[in-house]
C-alpha cells in the first residue's frame, strides 16, 4: 500500500502534522510574552495586584509552553533539512539571512525568559517589567523572521534561476517580497488575538463554576480579567480582519490560482460572486450562499472587476479545491472573534450582569478553541493552497522531498510522541490552573 | 559584495566551519551538565539530589538549547549543498535523536513543573538525555569518517558513545561539585569525578586513534592538551578550586571537539564532501557574517547578566 503512495505525500503528511502541533505552541510563545508584558504593565502602572498576579501566574504557563514549543520548534528546524533536503539546499542560499537572524531572536527570547522567570522577586516591579520587553520583542521578531521565510515560499523574488542554480541574489528583495507584510501582519496579529481569546476562555471557565460565582471576591477578579481580555480581543480582531482583507487582496493579485481555488471560481468572470460554505463535488461547489459581485469588490475594489478562474490555468497547477473550506472556516471564526467581544463590550456598557450572563460566558469560552482552530485553518490554507509547489513556480513539493526510505516509519512514531508530550503539557497546566488563583501558593505559581 | 570583507572571501569556508564548530563546542560543554545530571539522577547510588538538578535546570536549560539551534542553523545555512546527500545518510539517526529530545522535554516538564516529582519522569528524562547526545554523536561520526550508523556498529561509533557518556558524567559531576558543595553526597561526587576523569582520558585517547586520515602529530598534541586539562580538573577539585575544576572539565571537552574538527578540516563528511565544495554563496555569507556581531552585541551582555544573576543567587 505504502509503495503506491508517493514519498512526498508521506512527507507532506509528516510535515503537516509537525507544523500543526508546533503552531499551537509557537503562537502562544509569541502571544503570551506580549500579554504577560501588557498585564504586568497594567499592574505596575495602576498599582493593581490583580493584573500583576495574573501576569505572574501566566509566567508559569509561558515557561511550560516554552519547553514544548522549543522542542517542537527544534523538530521543525531539523525536518526542513531532513524531509525536504532539495528545498533546503536551494532556500538556504536565499533565505539564510532571516534564519540566522531568527537564531539570535530566539536566543534573546530564551535568555530573557530565563531572566524574567528568575527575577520576579529579585528586581523592582518596573525593572522586572522592562525585562518582559526584550522577551516580547524577541518572540515577535522570531515569528516575523520565520514568516518571512514562508512568504518567500509563496512569492519568491530577488534572484534568477539559471540551470537550477540561484544567481544574482538580492537578499533584501528575497526577504521583503510582495507577500511579506500581508502575511506577517495577518499571522502575528492572529497569534496575539488567539492568545487573548485563550486567556479570556480560561478566566471565563472559572466564571462557569457556581462556587466561584457565589463568592464575590473571586467572581470580581475573574470578571475583571475576562473584561480586559475581551477589550484586547476586540481591538485585535478588528486589526486581524483588516489585515486579512489586505492579504486577500494580495492573493487575488499575486497568487490568482490560490485565490480562484479558495473561492471556487472556475471560469473567469466579472462581477464574481463570493461563495460562502457549500459542498465541493466534481470540480463544482454546490449549495453555497452566493453574493454576486462581492468577491470582485473585495478583491479589486469594484464589483465589475474580472476574477481569473481556475480554467485559465493548467489543471496540473491547481491546488486542492478543498482549501475553500479552510478559508471559510477561518473567516467565519474571525468574525465570531470580532462579534463576541463587540457584543460583550456593548452589554458591559449597558448592564454588566447581562455581559456576564451564562450564554455570553459560554460564547467567550468557545472563543479560545475556535481561535486555535482558525490559526490551524489559516496555515493549512496557506500551505495546501500553494501545492503542487513548495516554492511557488520554482520547485514542486515532489522535487523537494528526501530519498530516504525511512519517512513512513517516523511518520507513524512522531504523532505518538507528540500525543504523549501534549498530554504531559496539558496535564501540568491543568494541575496548575484548576486551582483558583487565591488557592495557589507562590511556590506553585513559578 | 561588501568591499571591506573582500580580503577574507577566500577564508569564508574555514570561517563558517569555525563558527559551526564553536557552537557545537558550546553546546557540547554546557548541555553535558544537564544531560549528565539526568544520568546521575537514576544512578544506583545517590550522588545528586533532584532539587539540586531542578534548581540548576530551571533558569538555564533554555539558553543552552540555543547553541544547538545555532549549530544546526550554521551547518545548513553555511553549507546548503551538503544537505541532499548528508540528510539521507543521517535521516534515521537524526529522527531517532529527535524522539529522544522529545522524551527529554517530557522529563524536563515533569521534573520542573509537575507538583510532585514522579520516578517516571526521572527515567524519561534520563533515557532522553542519554539517547539524544549518543545519537547526535553518530552524526559527528559521519562527519569524521563518512560512515552513517544508528547503533554503534563500528569501532569508532562504539568508542564515540563511550566518550559521550563519560563526558556527560565528568562535566556534570564537576559542575555539581562546584554548584552544591554542601550536598550530603559531596564525597561520593568526588570519587566518581576521579573515575570519570580517568575514563574520559582513556576513551579520548582511543577515539582519536580510530579516526581515519588525520594528522598523527595533531592527534598527539590534542591528546596532550586533553590530558593536561583533565588532570587539572581533578587536581583543582582536590585543592577546593571547584569553579576552576569545572571550567577545566568543560575546556577538555571543548578542546577535544574543536581539535578533532580542526584536524578533520576541510571535510564536512570525510572523504566525499569538503567545506568549500558545498559552501553557500559568498554574498549571502557576508550578510550572515554581518548579522553575527550585531546579534552577539545584544545576546552576549544578556547572557552574561543572566549567568551573573544566577551565580549571585546560588552563592
Amino acid at each position: 500500500m505504502n509503495d503506491m503512495i508517493p514519498q512526498f505525500i508521506h512527507a507532506r503528511a509528516f510535515m503537516g502534522m509537525a507544523l500543526g502541533f508546533h503552531i499551537i505552541f509557537a503562537l502562544l510563545g509569541v502571544g503570551l510574552p506580549f500579554m504577560v508584558s501588557l498585564l504586568e504593565f497594567l499592574g505596575v502602572y495602576k498599582k493593581d495586584e490583580d493584573y500583576r498576579r495574573t501576569a505572574r501566574r501566566m509566567t508559569f504557563a509561558m515557561s511550560v509552553l516554552f519547553v514544548t514549543g522549543a522542542l517542537s520548534g527544534t523538530v521543525m528546524s531539523f525536518l526542513f533539512s531532513l524531509l525536504w533536503p532539495h528545498f533546503a539546499a536551494l532556500a538556504n542560499t536565499l533565505v539564510g539571512l532571516p534564519f540566522v537572524m531568527e537564531g539570535f531572536a530566539f536566543m534573546v527570547e530564551a535568555v530573557f525568559l530565563g531572566i524574567y522567570v528568575y527575577s520576579w522577586d529579585r528586581l523592582s516591579p518596573w525593572k522586572h517589567w522592562l525585562c518582559s520587553i526584550p522577551l516580547a520583542l524577541g518572540s515577535f521578531t522570531s515569528a516575523f523572521l520565520i514568516t518571512i521565510v514562508n512568504s518567500f515560499m509563496n512569492d519568491p523574488q530577488g534572484f534568477q534561476m539559471i540551470n537550477g542554480i540561484a544567481t544574482d541574489i538580492q537578499p533584501f528583495t528575497v526577504m521583503f517580497n510582495h507577500a511579506t507584510w500581508y502575511e506577517v501582519s495577518h499571522s502575528i496579529l492572529a497569534y496575539y488575538l488567539t492568545t487573548a481569546a485563550g486567556l479570556a476562555t480560561l478566566s471565563a471557565i472559572f466564571l462557569l463554576r457556581p462556587s466561584i460565582r457565589r463568592e464575590h471576591e473571586r467572581a470580581r477578579y475573574y470578571k475583571k480579567i475576562t473584561a480586559t481580555m475581551m477589550t484586547i480581543s476586540f481591538i485585535l480582531a478588528t486589526l486581524v480582519i483588516v489585515a486579512g482583507d489586505l492579504s486577500g487582496k494580495y492573493i487575488a493579485q499575486y497568487e490568482p490560482i490560490k485565490f480562484a481555488a479558495s473561492e471556487s471560481i472556475f471560469d473567469t468572470v466579472g462581477n464574481a460572486p463570493l461563495k460562502l460554505g457549500g459542498y465541493i463535488s466534481h470540480d463544482q461547489v454546490q449549495y453555497a450562499l452566493e453574493l454576486p459581485g462581492v468577491l470582485s469588490w473585495l478583491a479589486f475594489g469594484h464589483s465589475d472587476a474580472i476574477v481569473k478562474g481556475l480554467n485559465a490555468f493548467d489543471q496540473s497547477q491547481w491546488p486542492p479545491l478543498y482549501i475553500h473550506y479552510f478559508l471559510d472556516i477561518m473567516v467565519l471564526i474571525g468574525f465570531y472573534l470580532f462579534l463576541v467581544p463587540l457584543a460583550f463590550l456593548i452589554l458591559y456598557g449597558i448592564k454588566r450582569s447581562i455581559a456576564f450572563s451564562h450564554a455570553m460566558i459560554l460564547a467567550i469560552v468557545w472563543g479560545g478553541p475556535f481561535a486555535f482552530l482558525s490559526v490551524e485553518m489559516g496555515w493549512m490554507f496557506t500551505e495546501i493552497g500553494r501545492q503542487p509547489y513548495i516554492i511557488r513556480g520554482i520547485m514542486t513539493t515532489a522535487q523537494a522531498v528526501t530519498e530516504s526510505q525511512d519517512v513512513v516509519t517516523f511518520m507513524w512514531i512522531f504523532p505518538l510522541i507528540y500525543v504523549a508530550l501534549f498530554i504531559v503539557t496539558v496535564g501540568i497546566l491543568y494541575q496548575h490552573y484548576r486551582r483558583p488563583m487565591d488557592q495557589v501558593s507562590v511556590a506553585h505559581e513559578l | 559584495m561588501i568591499p571591506f570583507l573582500d580580503p577574507i572571501v577566500p577564508y569564508f569556508p574555514i570561517l563558517a566551519y569555525g563558527l559551526v564548530t564553536l557552537f557545537v563546542c558550546l553546546y557540547g560543554a554546557f548541555s553535558s551538565i544537564e544531560f549528565g545530571s539526568a544520568l546521575l539522577l537514576v544512578s544506583p547510588w545517590p550522588v545528586v539530589d533532584v532539587t539540586v538538578v531542578r534548581r540548576y535546570l530551571n533558569p538555564i536549560w533554555e539558553a543552552t538549547n540555543v547553541f544547538l539551534i545555532f549549530a544546526l542553523v550554521g551547518t545548513v545555512m553555511f553549507f546548503p549543498a551538503a544537505i541532499p546527500a548528508a540528510s539521507v545518510a543521517v535521516f534515521p539517526t537524526m529522527m531517532t535523536a529527535l524522539i529522544f529530545f522529545a522524551l527529554r522535554a517530557m522529563g524536563i516538564l515533569g521534573l520542573m513543573y509537575y507538583g510532585s516529582v514522579s520516578e517516571w519522569f526521572k527515567y524519561i528524562f534520563a533515557i532522553g538525555s542519554a539517547g539524544a547526545p549518543l545519537l547526535l554523536s553518530n552524526v559527528y561520526v559521519f562527519i569524521l569518517s563518512g560512515i552513517a550508523v544508528v547503533l554503534p556498529t563500528t569501532a569508532l561509533a562504539s568508542v564515540m558513545w563511550f566518550v559521550v557518556l563519560v563526558t556527560l558524567i565528568f562535566i556534570s559531576i564537576s559542575f555539581f561539585i562546584y554548584f552544591a558543595p554542601k550536598s550530603p553526597y559531596h564525597g561520593d561526587l568526588r570519587r566518581v569525578h576521579v573515575f570519570s576523569g580517568a575514563a574520559y582520558l582513556l576513551s579520548s585517547l582511543l577515539l582519536s586513534d580510530l579516526i581515519p586520515g588525520i594528522s598523527t602529530l595533531g592527534v598527539w598534541v590534542l591528546n596532550v592538551l586533553v590530558f593536561v586539562l583533565v588532570v587539572a580538573s581533578l587536581s583543582l577539585a582536590e585543592y577546593e578550586r571547584r569553579l576552576m575544576s569545572f571550567v577545566s572539565a568543560m575546556l577538555a571537552d571543548i578542546v577535544l571537539i574543536a581539535g578533532l574538527s580542526a584536524l578533520r578540516y576541510p571535510y564536512i563528511a570525510f572523504p566525499m564532501v569538503s567545506a568549500s565544495s558545498v559552501f553557500t554563496s559568498p554574498l549571502m555569507f557576508e550578510y550572515m557574517l554581518l548579522v553575527v556581531p550585531f546579534g552577539l552585541l545584544i545576546t552576549v551582555p544578556a547572557l552574561i547578566w543572566f549567568y551573573s544573576m544566577y551565580a549571585r543567587a546560588i552563592r
